[in-house]
């Protein structure tokens, strides 16, 4: 039964993979206004695709993609009707409108959320809306990337992105998600960054203005073998036991050193005890870290764990680091805050490097520690006189509802 | 209940029926006054119209046929997505400001006299929501991947609806079982406002 299940869905992941390629060569012939994607009526084969590839290469030259990669994603065995089917829907859309619409639905079937898979958008929102700003004039930097959105929210189409999807399993839904954003130049590559990084020049690590990531589902199980960053050797060591590090470590070297990054990552990572002490240590003391964000728990559902935003840094120019908690409850405007670096009780503080380096502080880079308990604004009386107005009003309207009911239910209409 | 419903009649004979405007032609044009436009994303998962984060194009509004732009109590159906839903469109600003549907949007406008004495848009607009409506709109969808309505199989429902006062009683209950609902939530947090007060006073011996 379990072989079963598993080979169903083996087979409607293929299906999903061959609908999303399709679904990237009707984005081409939608912005050519042309009907390209008809070639395929009488059937999918690995060289009809490849001629229709070569079609949109030569009128895309802004789209740096790994057609090899989507090639081997398309060319499954479905039997001819059903592809016939799902290739006369896919040619019936007619605008990039509906198209998105087509591309969150099959995402959902072929992604569902489930523990590892959480939703991140509204947070990778957030993130894009406070260094959107910064990315002008500057080149982007996605690595470790799986779904597309981060890159999507950034709101600049004229900066040229980079963008690496961590899994081949990610890469149409990604190169989707930030095409139908709008974005003019972009170069989407695959591959684990840690291991064998696209983006080398001269034997180094090509270097970004921006470099902006989603660590919150960092792979645990395989890439810590060795330090593969050390083969460039200048950002902070790390030891391999500590892998969410390894990840950060990368991203730091990838920042050019007039440049900022922005990295979503599980809260706990910020104030961990042993090695971890030590790679903090080092961000700290070079001045790296510029910002420390506490996400509220709301905005991603499903989990108990707690996440954060950081922000680096390489040329800040204050000796302390901003911390800011986010809560729902609380009115906050954060732009304010975060463009002027201002301590606001309860809500953010501007803390002195030398109050992090102290014995005690272990280097914790924890928003909670550093930011005064909020106290609130009222007093118990007047939230308790609150609570009875709204009591009152409740029982007033179940009384009417009550009313409304046997009304509906009494009238008889022949 | 005990009343019946007492009258069946096709959606066609009430309302003017008809899909949206494809925007992105309309952008390449562009022009020189600003029009709003309504899309999927604006229609919440209630069924309420959100008109506060439109997004808006540059066209000629002479250009557009009057039908098209949106109207108080018209409602609008998700026509081609996965989440299928109706809204209903409400305090629409009075004065220069025109919205259009996106071409993933039906609209469904009664008639004048409809709506006066046969069928109020609140109603309908509840009935399309309901496990019944859903049910009768997702038999005359089509589509594997995304489920798409038509205008045409839209015009072919049954309508069947109580006399106008009945109407009337049910939207009104609605509307206060709604409002009820926003209490009970707004009570719940009111509840964790204490708690924490209270708790963060205790703590600093500031009870008396």
């Amino acid at each position: 039964m379990i072989f079963f299940l598993l080979k169903k869905l083996k087979e409607q992941e293929d299906k999903a993979d061959l609908i999303l390629g399709l679904l990237l060569f009707r984005f081409f012939d939608l912005k050519m206004g042309e009907d390209n994607l008809k070639r395929l009526t009488n059937g999918i084969s690995s060289s009809k695709l490849k001629k229709l590839i070569g079609t949109y290469k030569k009128s895309f030259e802004n789209y740096d993609l790994d057609y090899s990669i989507i090639m081997e994603k398309m060319v499954k065995k479905i039997p001819e009707e059903e592809f016939k089917a799902i290739l006369n829907e896919v040619i019936n859309i007619k605008t990039s409108e509906e198209l998105k619409d087509v591309v969150e639905t099959v995402e959902d079937k072929r992604f569902p959320l489930t523990r590892r898979n959480l939703n991140f958008k509204k947070v990778e929102g957030f993130l894009g809306k406070i260094l959107g700003l910064a990315s002008k004039n500057r080149t982007v930097y996605f690595p470790f990337e799986r779904s597309g959105n981060l890159p999507a929210v950034l709101k600049d189409e004229d900066s040229k992105i980079y963008v690496e999807v961590f899994h081949k399993n990610y890469y149409l839904r990604v190169v989707l998600n930030v095409l139908l954003s709008g974005k003019k130049s972009v170069a989407i590559r695959c591959s684990n960054p840690l291991l064998n990084p696209s983006f080398v020049e001269k034997q180094k690590l090509k270097k970004f203005g921006l470099v902006l990531s989603n660590l919150s589902e960092y792979d645990r199980a395989k890439y810590f073998i060795e330090s593969p960053h050390k083969k460039f050797g200048e950002a902070p060591d790390v030891h391999r036991s500590r892998p969410v590090f390894m990840y950060l470590n990368y991203i730091i070297e990838a920042i050019e050193d007039d440049g900022i990054g922005g990295v979503i990552l599980p809260l706990g990572a910020l104030s961990r005890g042993g090695r971890d002490v030590l790679f903090r240590k080092e961000i700290v003391e070079k001045k790296i870290v510029d910002t420390v964000i506490e996400i509220p728990p709301e905005w991603i559902k499903n989990t108990f764990a707690k996440y954060s935003i950081i922000i680096l840094n390489k040329n800040k120019k204050t000796d302390d680091i901003l911390f800011v908690r986010l809560d729902e409850k609380i009115k906050t405007n954060f732009e304010e805050i975060y463009k002027n670096r201002k301590t606001v009780k309860g809500i953010s503080s501007v803390v002195k490097l030398s109050s992090i380096t102290g014995p005690q502080s272990q280097y914790s880079l924890l928003p909670e520690r550093y930011i005064e308990d909020r106290h609130y604004t009222r007093s118990l009386d007047e939230i308790a006189e609150e609570i009875a107005e709204t009591k009152a009003k409740l029982f007033e309207l179940d009384k009417q509802i009550s009313k409304g009911i046997e009304g509906v239910k009494s009238r008889r209409y022949y | 209940m005990t009343y019946l419903l007492h009258t069946e009649d096709l959606l066609e004979n009430n309302a003017e029926i008809f899909s949206g405007l494809i925007i992105t032609q309309m952008k390449k044009t562009g022009g020189k006054d600003e029009v709003k436009v309504l899309q999927l994303k604006n229609i919440t998962d209630t069924g309420e119209v959100e008109l506060d984060e439109l997004d808006s194009i540059m066209y000629y509004l002479g250009k557009i046929n009057e039908k098209y732009f949106l109207r108080e109590d018209d409602i609008i159906i998700k026509a081609k997505s996965s989440n299928y839903k109706a809204g209903i469109i409400k305090n629409l600003p009075k004065e220069n400001f025109y919205l259009i549907p996106s071409s993933q949007l039906i609209v469904v406008r009664l008639k004048e006299k409809v709506k006066e004495n046969k069928i109020l848009p609140d109603f309908l607009w509840l009935f399309l929501n309901s496990k019944k409506g859903k049910k009768i709109i997702s038999e005359k969808t089509y589509g594997s991947i995304v489920r798409f309505v038509k205008t045409d199989t839209l015009k072919e429902i049954v309508l069947s609806y109580p006399s106008i006062g009945t109407q009337e009683e049910i939207v009104k209950v609605y509307k206060k079982m709604m409002e009820r609902k926003k209490l009970a939530q707004k009570l719940l947090s009111l509840y964790e406002e204490e708690m924490e007060t209270f708790f963060e006073i205790a703590f600093e011996g500031e009870i008396k």
